[in-house]
C-alpha cells in the first residue's frame, strides 16, 4: 500500500513537472513550429510539375511483302501535383495520345491518415503487374511496352474508385486496395474480344457506368535484396448500359442484359531486379472470365474463358565494361501468352491467339532523363504466322 | 524487480524532459528504440543530445549508455523521397512532396551497425528500406552511389538521398 502511494506522489512529481516543462517550451514551440512550416511548406514546394512522352518509329519487315513505316508521337504527359498540407496531396496527369487524343491517366486526391495508411479516392490506376504503374519511357526496355500489357491486361487501365495504399518498411511489405468501377462489355455494341479481351473495354473514367464495384489489390514484397516482387488480383465483374432504365419486373430485359457482362478474376505475379549492373524483370498473368458462353451468344464475339501468359527479361548495363559514362542497357525479352488459354466447349480455341513474341534490343541513356531506343521483335503464333519488325524511338521523364 | 523497473522509466522519463523540442514526429524514436534494443539489449539509456535548429530540422542524435560507458549513438534523419508519380530525378522544389525517415545505429567507435528505414510513405523509391541493401552501409565510413551502393532503377531519388545523409550523419557524429 504504502508503495503504491509512493508510485503515485513521484508520479504526480514528474506529471507536474512535465507540465512546467511543457509550458516553457510553449513560445520555442510555436517558433520552432513556424520554422518548419517554411521549409516544409514553401510555396514552390506545394507545386509539382513534370512530363513525360515518347515518339516511335515502327517498320515490319519480311515475308516478301512491302510495308509502311509508321512514325508517331505516341503519347505525351503532363503531370500536376498539389500538396495541400503536409497530409493532404492530390495528382494528375494529363495525356495526349497519338497528338489528337485527350485524357487524364490519373487525378487523385491522397491523404496520408497513418504513416502507413494512405487514403486515396479519384481516378486510379489499377495496380495489376509492372507496366500499368510504372510505364514511364526511361524505366522499361524497348520502345513498345511489352505486348502483354497490352493483351492481358489494358495499360493503361485506369478507373475511377478509391482505396488504401500503404508501405510498412520493417516489414518490407507495401499494399495496395482499391474499390473501383468495373470495364465496359456492352454500351450498345459489345467491347470485349477474344484478341485483347479488356483493351477496348476501359471506361476510364468518362461518364462511366456501373452497378457494383470491383476490387483491385496488391501486394508488394521487397525485402529480398535487389527484388521487388508483386502479386495482385482483381475481382469482379464487367458493366453493361442494358441494366439501366430496366422495370425490375421485366425478367426478358434483365436476362438480356445479364448476357451482356462477364465475371472477371485476374490474378497477376511480377518481379523486378537489379543487382549491380544486372537487371530483370517479369509478369505473369492467369484469368478467368465466367458468363462467355451467354456474352458470345448475344453478341457474337469470341472471347474466351481462361487467358494466360508471361514475358521475361533480362538486361545489362555494359558501360563500364566498355568504360562509358552514358549508360547503355543491352536487352533482351521473351513473351509467351495466349488469350484463349481455355474455351468453353460450343466454340473452337483460335490458334492466332496463341502468340510468342521476342525482343532485343537496347536502351541508351544520354542522362538519367533522356533515353534512345531501338528493338528488334519476332511475332509468332500458333498457326504458323510469323513477322518482324524493327522499332526505334525517343523517350523523356522529367519532373 | 518493480524497483528496477521503477528506474528504467524514470531514466526513461528524464531522457524525455531532456530533449529539446523534435521536429521529427515524436513516435519515431519508439520505433527506433526497438531496432536499438535488439543490437545493444534493452537496458541501455537512451538520451538525446541538443542541436541547433539548423540541424535538428531534419535530425535528432542520440547517445546510448550501458551503466556508465557509452555503448553507442544513434540518429534519426528526414531525407528527401521520391515524389508521388515517381522517382527518377531529385529536383530541388519536392521537399514539401515526399519525406522518409530512417535511422542508422553506430558503435562506441562511430563505426554503422545497422541502417533502418523508420518510415516510408511514398509510392515509389519504397525499395531502398530493403534490408538487404541496407547492409551495404554496414562496412564503410564514406559512401557513393554506383561504387560501394547499387542503384535501384525506379528509385534513383530515395538511394542518392540516404546515400548523402548517412554520409552526413557520418560528419555530424564526428564533432560529438
Amino acid at each position: 500500500m504504502l508503495k503504491i502511494s509512493q508510485y503515485l506522489i513521484v508520479g504526480l512529481l514528474l506529471l507536474f513537472t512535465q507540465g512546467v516543462y511543457a509550458q516553457s517550451l510553449d513560445s520555442l514551440d510555436n517558433y520552432h513550429k513556424n520554422a518548419a512550416r517554411t521549409l516544409l511548406e514553401s510555396k514552390e514546394g506545394n507545386l509539382l510539375l513534370g512530363a513525360y512522352g515518347e515518339v516511335h518509329f515502327e517498320q515490319p519487315f519480311g515475308n516478301n511483302t512491302k510495308y509502311n513505316g509508321e512514325m508517331d508521337a505516341e503519347r505525351m504527359v503532363l503531370l500536376f501535383g498539389y500538396k495541400f498540407d503536409s497530409k493532404t496531396s492530390f495528382i494528375t496527369e494529363i495525356e495526349i495520345e497519338h497528338i489528337k487524343e485527350v485524357y487524364l491517366e490519373q487525378a487523385f486526391m491522397n491523404y496520408q491518415a497513418k504513416p502507413w495508411l494512405n487514403v486515396q479516392a479519384g481516378l486510379l490506376l489499377i495496380p495489376m503487374g509492372i507496366m500499368n504503374e510504372y510505364h514511364e519511357p526511361t524505366i522499361f526496355n524497348g520502345v513498345n511496352r511489352p505486348q502483354i500489357a497490352n493483351a492481358l491486361y489494358p495499360s493503361t487501365w485506369r478507373e475511377i474508385g478509391a482505396g488504401f495504399a500503404g508501405n510498412l518498411p520493417n516489414a518490407a511489405l507495401r499494399y495496395q486496395l482499391y474499390a473501383i468501377n468495373g470495364p465496359m462489355s456492352y454500351d450498345g455494341a459489345a467491347k470485349l474480344s477474344g484478341d485483347k479481351p479488356l483493351r477496348g473495354a476501359r471506361q476510364k473514367g468518362a461518364q462511366v457506368t456501373m452497378t457494383s464495384p470491383d476490387l483491385s489489390a496488391k501486394v508488394n514484397y521487397y525485402g529480398l535484396k535487389g527484388f521487388d516482387i508483386g502479386l495482385a488480383t482483381y475481382l469482379g465483374s464487367t458493366e453493361s448500359t442494358l441494366f439501366n432504365n430496366v422495370e425490375k419486373s421485366n425478367t426478358q430485359a434483365l436476362n438480356r442484359a445479364d448476357s451482356s457482362i462477364i465475371g472477371v478474376r485476374m490474378l497477376g505475379l511480377d518481379f523486378r531486379y537489379q543487382q549491380k549492373n544486372l537487371q530483370g524483370k517479369g509478369e505473369l498473368f492467369y484469368s478467368q472470365f465466367t458468363n462467355t458462353t451467354e456474352y458470345n451468344t448475344f453478341t457474337g464475339k469470341d472471347l474466351g474463358s481462361s487467358m494466360f501468359g508471361y514475358y521475361a527479361e533480362v538486361g545489362y548495363n555494359i558501360s563500364s565494361i566498355v568504360n562509358w559514362e552514358k549508360n547503355l542497357v543491352p536487352f533482351i525479352r521473351y513473351s509467351q501468352y495466349n488469350t484463349h488459354q481455355s474455351v468453353t466447349p460450343e466454340m473452337s480455341v483460335n490458334a492466332k491467339y496463341d502468340r510468342t513474341v521476342l525482343t532485343a534490343g537496347f536502351s541508351y541513356f544520354l542522362n538519367s532523363s533522356f533515353v534512345i531506343k531501338a528493338d528488334y521483335q519476332n511475332f509468332t503464333n500458333a498457326s504458323g504466322s510469323n513477322d518482324h519488325q524493327f522499332n526505334s524511338g525517343i523517350g523523356f521523364w522529367f519532373r | 524487480m518493480k524497483r528496477r523497473l521503477a528506474a528504467i522509466s524514470f531514466v526513461l522519463w528524464v531522457c524525455i524532459c531532456a530533449a529539446s523540442y523534435s521536429f521529427l514526429p515524436d513516435y519515431l524514436s519508439a520505433k527506433m528504440q526497438k531496432h536499438l534494443g535488439k543490437i545493444f539489449g534493452t537496458s541501455i539509456q537512451i538520451t538525446e543530445i541538443e542541436l541547433a535548429d539548423s540541424i535538428a530540422i531534419n535530425h535528432q542524435i542520440f547517445k546510448l549508455n550501458h551503466s556508465d560507458s557509452i555503448v553507442g549513438y544513434s540518429i534519426i534523419t528526414r531525407a528527401l523521397g521520391c515524389q508521388i508519380g515517381g522517382c527518377d530525378k531529385p529536383s530541388t522544389d519536392s521537399i514539401a512532396f515526399e519525406q522518409f525517415y530512417f535511422m542508422t545505429a553506430f558503435d562506441a567507435q562511430k563505426n554503422i551497425k545497422k541502417v533502418r528505414v523508420l518510415e516510408y510513405t511514398s509510392d515509389h523509391g519504397y525499395q531502398i528500406a530493403n534490408k538487404g541493401w541496407l547492409k551495404q552501409f554496414e562496412k564503410e565510413q564514406k559512401f557513393e552511389v554506383g561504387k560501394n551502393i547499387d542503384g535501384i532503377s525506379g528509385a534513383t531519388i530515395s538511394v542518392k538521398s540516404i546515400t548523402k545523409e548517412v554520409n552526413y550523419q557520418i560528419s555530424l557524429l564526428s564533432g560529438y
